[in-house]
């Protein structure tokens, strides 16, 4: 006993220097620590569409004149050139949809830019949000992929609001609060079932 | 004799809220010369000289205190000069005065109407004129100041946005790329002294023609005569641009306590550059991103 101990002892401290080895160094966009790291543009998926649509690097690098003489204060204002922000992004990706509506080709965590309401629990507390303003949500959810997924989609294979058994287990919450299966079925999808077994 | 001399002192000092220009600030009270055509809208007063409603066009600007004129000029700072707002405030005064004898004499322009170089412009920067048909090696070039600094003479250290950023020394990697660009399009990409990236590593300081265009120092982009400069024209990303900046310039401007103009034009006319930047050429000689 005591040797396998030792032995996987003696593993560990062997394995951490080649571990830190492995380690990757940062991504140029993550080393942009004072200009949204966590914003990703592919330059190189970029290279062929800003070659045939004529924006060129000089879209987001802008080297016009500038009549600040101080280079501090120089580099404050091309700091904010150099960063492209929403409008500049979304006027392909969401607006005209001339570019892949995907938010997470250059947001890799969705949870640095969604709503801070989002954070908690956000798919069982998001109906009265939705129903008031479904607008708010398709700023985000482009093509309603998230919401069609839970509310329409119906094949066996994938199932993302109820977990597997729930047909088994679905009686009791739904003698609790019917009108939350009601948010998604309608009466029929019910009789369908209970008209053949019984309640 | 107290007295006196108390009222004589009396009579020096300003009067209380009165307006005193800086010595930097266009004379008033000055005759408009013969020679000179006040612009459309500008008027002299009755004794046919300059009053600040000449250039201001606010009634009686001269008889306000100085705290409310600070408080006009904020609230009609476009146009505080008479048809702002103005880009240049050069170009506000050359509405009046003849543009010509103060524009600063363009080395850049170093050929004649024939073609011919002057050898004057050659010597702002080369103690001596360099044989043109045996182009000097590098360091044989005799500049007057070493090259990462011989342009700041002229030139401010912040001409353009991202120029600070570039003045720096590249890294290996990035260097045999600037090597590989060199060879590809058969154009030199000079660093400073230390190794540094400077004004001529992407600008040709000579006119096309001063030097054999088939040697890389005389390979450039000329798309425009150096008079004139680049040009930009709009952009229809412009509007897209500004919303896009819009809130971070105005934590800027907090910041810096100043207005901040930033606007995207579209350069469709380059001259003095060793590859093109409007198509990206210049920029991927030295920047290259594999995601």
């Amino acid at each position: 006993m005591r040797l396998l101990l030792l032995m996987i002892l003696l593993t560990c401290c062997w394995a951490q220097p080649g571990a830190a080895e492995k380690q990757e160094p940062e991504r140029w966009w993550e080393k942009r620590h004072r200009q949204k790291p966590e914003l990703y543009f592919p330059h190189k998926a970029h290279d062929k569409v800003m070659k045939t649509s004529g924006v060129t690097c000089l879209a987001c690098h802008p080297f016009s004149g500038i009549e600040e003489t101080d280079p501090e204060r120089a580099a404050a204002v091309a700091l904010v050139a150099n960063e492209p922000l929403k409008a500049i992004c979304h006027s392909c990706h969401v607006e005209d949809r001339s570019a892949p509506a995907q938010c997470r080709l250059c947001h890799p965590d969705p949870k640095k830019i969604w709503p801070r309401d989002h954070d908690f629990d956000y798919v069982r507390l998001h109906g009265p949000d939705a129903a008031r303003d479904e607008t708010a949500c398709q700023v985000c959810h482009l093509d309603m992929s998230d919401c069609i997924d839970c509310h329409f989609r119906r094949d066996a294979a994938v199932r993302r609001k109820h977990g597997p058994g729930y047909r088994l287990s679905h009686g009791l919450e739904a003698r609790m609060d019917p009108a939350q299966c009601g948010s998604c079925h309608n009466p029929s999808y019910c009789f369908d079932c209970h008209r053949e077994i019984g309640p | 004799m107290r007295t006196l001399l108390l009222l004589m002192l009396m009579a020096m000092l300003p009067s209380a809220g009165a307006l005193e220009l800086s010595s930097r600030h266009h004379p008033v009270g000055v005759g408009v010369p013969e020679t000179m055509k006040l612009s459309e809208g500008m008027k002299a007063d009755d004794q046919g000289q300059l009053a600040c409603s000449t250039c201001h066009g606010v009634e009686n600007l001269e008889k306000r205190k100085r705290e409310d004129i600070e408080e006009i000029r904020r609230r009609h700072a476009d146009d505080f000069l008479r048809g702002g707002p103005w880009k240049k405030l050069d170009d506000f005064c050359f509405q009046c005065h003849d543009e010509q004898p103060y524009q600063r004499l363009n080395i850049h322009v170093q050929l004649d109407e024939q073609g011919k170089p002057g050898e004057e412009n050659c010597k702002y920067c080369h103690r001596e004129v360099p044989d043109r048909k045996h182009p000097p090696k590098r360091g044989d070039l005799k500049l007057r100041l070493p090259v990462e600094r011989i342009c700041l003479g002229c030139h401010l250290n912040t001409p353009h946005l991202n120029a600070v950023e570039h003045s720096r020394k590249p890294e290996e990697e990035m260097r045999k790329r600037m090597a590989e660009a060199e060879k590809t399009h058969q154009i030199i990409l000079p660093l400073g002294e230390q190794g540094q990236v400077s004004c001529v590593t992407c600008h040709s300081p000579h006119q096309k023609g001063v030097i054999d265009p088939g040697h890389p120092a005389g390979r450039q982009v000329a798309e425009r005569p150096v008079e004139d400069g680049p040009d930009y024209q709009p952009s229809r990303w412009s509007p897209i641009y500004r919303a896009d900046k819009e809130a971070r310039l105005v934590e800027l401007e907090r910041t810096l306590g100043q207005p901040v103009n930033l606007d995207y034009r579209r350069l469709v006319g380059e001259v003095l550059m060793r590859l093109p930047a409007a198509d990206g050429s210049l920029c991927r000689a030295c920047h290259q991103f594999d995601d």
